[in-house]
């Protein structure tokens, strides 16, 4: 019997390290067991609603528009080259950009950014430095651009850094979260959230001799506002005071918008990164003030009373 | 000793056992790829076609030609001028022409009008695939009709859903629009119960039932069959240029282009279903990956035609499972396409230790098996832990399909992905092979 144990023992000794992952990972689902301060985050994220939020739903005819698909479920992007595109996978994909999405290796291991992962974590983390690279997150956001976009952009605007070490440096800041853990901010806020958007473009304006003028700066954003789907829209608009206050309606001024390829008459009027766009108004008659507003829509045809309100200005002689 | 080691083998055994994965799924399927599988059939068939197809007009020759065709509208001797000037050229020159003006953003209302109504009175069957890709962009109705007219001339029913689209908009909206497309009906194929322009109503029946058998056969006839049809081929020259040229796309980075040659694909005949088959085997995994997502959105036409014209779907399935990288495309390709007997081609990937691939795999046979593929579902059930929520959903509805039990969703399983999965089983009826009724 002791020979048997020693036997084993040594079996036990000789077997081959374990490189591979204690487990398979098949789901994200076994990766927010382990990570539940992680997982909250991403679950705020849009990333977590990429494939379940009514919006996109809407606007991909409820994805029978497939094309969509990729990036709103996709596979693993360490299994395509850095920058390609990805493609879409066939099961979980209620979790939409989900935790494997990102982080999952293509020989089943699970990669990380952090340069010193912790080996003795179940998953056996390894350090990828694409993790942290603009390529990472090229595979699906530079479909219309952003990347791009982002390279093309000043390193500085206004006497301050303005590009950052890449995408992660104002979508994934560093975070401590309640526990003490730290790490980067997995709700990956952009412009969904007000201050984001606060962060990235301003509204100014006046009375000047030409008459009232407003403009709209890109101080923040290191891509064109409003960029990626071309879903998005910010409009200016104005409104009127005559000599009783009572304010007029709000009227459309100016839209920054990529149109899709079928508004055959319309142009790319984005704004880039670090760039202002002026204009000089002509007020109602017998108005005697106004006030701007820059709006933020989700999609073009969001009205008024749900849009985000990013400033507001009051134009005064 | 004998005894001892006799003891420490379960003990070794379990040890060793301690190496492998748990859940161990048993033997995975054979799966061997040809050594030459992979080729670069696109930059092949490219290089082929260099010698056909259309011709790209330069933008000095769109606007050299735009006033000429702008003047067949002018009536009269100018209009007489143009057509005279016009037919003496060449007419592929022309039509590449024609249709580099119907393309470009900034071509007028009148140009765009013009050059759709030249490519309609002469048309060419290598500008196929393109009018039907005008179809997705174009926003003037008269224009969109005339691309339509052009179709149908050329045996296409690419653009039998605009021409209905236009047909059921209110009166008032685009009455030139409107009443062009109900002079295009004289074009749809006959039928004993058909008179052309009799009735509205009569006409509308009628286009109904030719657009039914369309998006069932992709073949232009007003009743069903299984027949070979001539139609179906897109094999000469200048028109197979223009599809690969068009399966060329599927390589692109941007999706744009990708999703434009879908669209064209799968509304061209079913002769594409070769060409495509072709493509899977590129050696760009997009442009794999992508063919096959093509026929799989082209499904049970597909089958169809397959069946028609004995076309080997079952040899080309049983070599592109064999490929890795793209086999869940080639199993929801193989689903589509409805043939219950290519369902023993997928059943084996149930016990895959990839949860994505026993995912197409559950979903292929839910679009495709029959009761032979009852004891692989028995045995995939029996081991759920290995099945993700949507496998056991569509494995659960064919088994209920298959056996009439009841079919149970995990309640975890999105409610959107349970609706595809129920309106697969929907589709069962429409499979290749099942009866149908004339329209």
């Amino acid at each position: 019997m002791l020979a048997a144990l020693g036997l084993l023992v040594l079996v036990l000794l000789l077997r081959p390290a374990r490189s591979e992952p204690a487990t398979s990972w098949i789901s994200s689902r076994q990766c927010l067991e382990c990570h539940p301060g992680v997982a909250a985050e991403w679950r705020e994220s849009h990333h977590a609603f990429a494939y379940e939020n009514p919006e996109v739903r809407q606007l991909s005819n409820d994805f029978r528009n497939e094309e969509c698909l990729a990036c709103h479920a996709p596979r693993p992007v360490l299994g395509f080259a850095p920058g390609e595109r990805v493609l879409e996978r066939a099961s979980d994909r209620a979790l939409g950009v989900d935790c494997l999405a990102c982080h999952a290796l293509p020989d089943a291991g699970v990669a990380t950014g952090n340069p010193q992962p912790d080996a003795s974590a179940p998953c056996r983390p390894r350090y990828e430095p694409r993790m942290r690279d603009v390529s990472h997150c090229a595979s699906c956001h530079n479909q219309h651009g952003t990347v791009d976009q982002w390279r093309a952009a000043p390193e500085e605007f206004e006497g301050r850094k303005l590009k950052g070490d890449g995408c992660l440096h104002c979508h994934m800041p560093d975070a401590v979260r309640p526990d003490g853990a730290a790490g980067r901010d997995h709700r990956f806020r952009a412009s969904h959230d007000l201050a984001q958007l606060q962060a990235a473009a301003r509204i100014e304006g006046g009375w000047s001799a030409e008459g009232p003028w407003v403009s709209v700066t890109n101080f923040g954003a290191a891509h064109n506002f409003p960029t990626d789907e071309r879903s998005r829209a910010a409009d200016v608009q104005v409104r009127w005071r005559g000599a009783e206050g009572e304010p007029g309606p709000w009227q459309h001024v100016h839209r920054f918008r990529d149109p899709y390829r079928d508004e055959v008459d319309l142009t790319n009027t984005q704004l880039p990164a670090g760039q202002t766009w002026r204009r000089t108004l002509a007020a109602a008659p017998g108005a005697r003030a106004g006030e701007a507003r820059l709006l933020y829509r989700t999609n073009p045809f969001q009205a008024d009373d749900e849009a985000r309100e990013i400033g507001r200005v009051s134009l005064q002689p | 000793m004998r005894c001892a080691a006799a003891a420490a083998l379960p003990l070794l055994l379990l040890a060793g056992a301690g190496c492998d994965r748990p859940h161990d799924p048993g033997p995975a399927p054979p799966a061997d790829l040809p050594a030459d599988w992979l080729q670069p059939v696109v930059q092949q068939h490219l290089e082929a076609a260099a010698r056909h197809g259309l011709a790209e007009a330069t933008p000095a020759q769109l606007a050299e030609i735009a006033p000429w065709l702008e003047a067949l509208g002018a009536g009269g001797r100018v209009a007489v001028a143009a057509r005279r000037e016009l037919e003496q050229r060449d007419p592929a020159t022309l039509a590449a022409a024609a249709l580099g003006l119907l393309e470009a953003r900034e071509t007028g209302a009148a140009a765009r009008r013009a050059a759709a109504a030249w490519l309609e009175a002469h048309p060419l069957e290598a500008a196929t695939p393109r009018l039907s890709l005008r179809l997705k962009y174009e926003k003037d109705g008269v224009a969109a009709v005339a691309v339509a007219r052009a179709l149908l001339r050329l045996r296409s029913g690419a653009g039998l859903e605009a021409l209905a689209q236009v047909l059921a908009a209110e009166a008032g909206s685009d009455d030139a629009a409107r009443a062009a497309a109900a002079a295009a009906l004289h074009l749809l194929p006959p039928h004993p119960d058909w008179r052309p322009g009799a009735d509205f109503q009569a006409d509308w029946q009628h286009l109904q039932r030719v657009l039914a058998v369309w998006n069932r056969e992709r073949r232009l006839a007003s009743a069903p069959s299984d027949q070979p049809d001539p139609g179906d081929d897109v094999s000469a020259p200048a028109l197979a240029a223009e599809v690969w040229r068009m399966i060329a796309r599927l390589d692109s980075q941007p999706l744009r282009p990708v999703d434009d040659a879908r669209f064209v694909l799968t509304r061209m005949r079913c002769g594409v279903l070769p060409l495509l088959c072709a493509a899977a085997r590129d050696q760009s995994l997009y442009v794999r990956e992508h063919a096959l997502e093509t026929i799989a959105w082209i499904g049970a036409p597909a089958g169809r035609y397959a069946l028609r014209t004995g076309f080997d779907l079952n040899g080309f399935f049983g070599q592109a499972l064999a490929e890795p990288r793209t086999r869940m495309q080639a199993l929801e390709a193989l689903g589509a396409c409805g043939l219950q007997e290519l369902a023993p081609l997928a059943a084996p990937w149930l016990r895959s230790t990839s949860t994505e691939e026993v995912t197409a795999a559950a979903d292929a046979l839910l679009r495709c098996a029959g009761v032979d593929a009852i004891a692989a579902l028995d045995e995939a059930l029996a081991r759920p832990e290995r099945l993700s929520d949507e496998a056991h959903y569509a494995l659960s509805l064919l088994r209920a399909e298959l056996q009439g039990t009841p079919a149970a969703a995990r309640p975890t399983l999105a409610a959107t992905e349970k609706e595809r999965r129920d309106r697969w089983r929907e589709q069962r009826r429409e499979r290749p092979g099942a009866p149908v009724a004339e329209g």
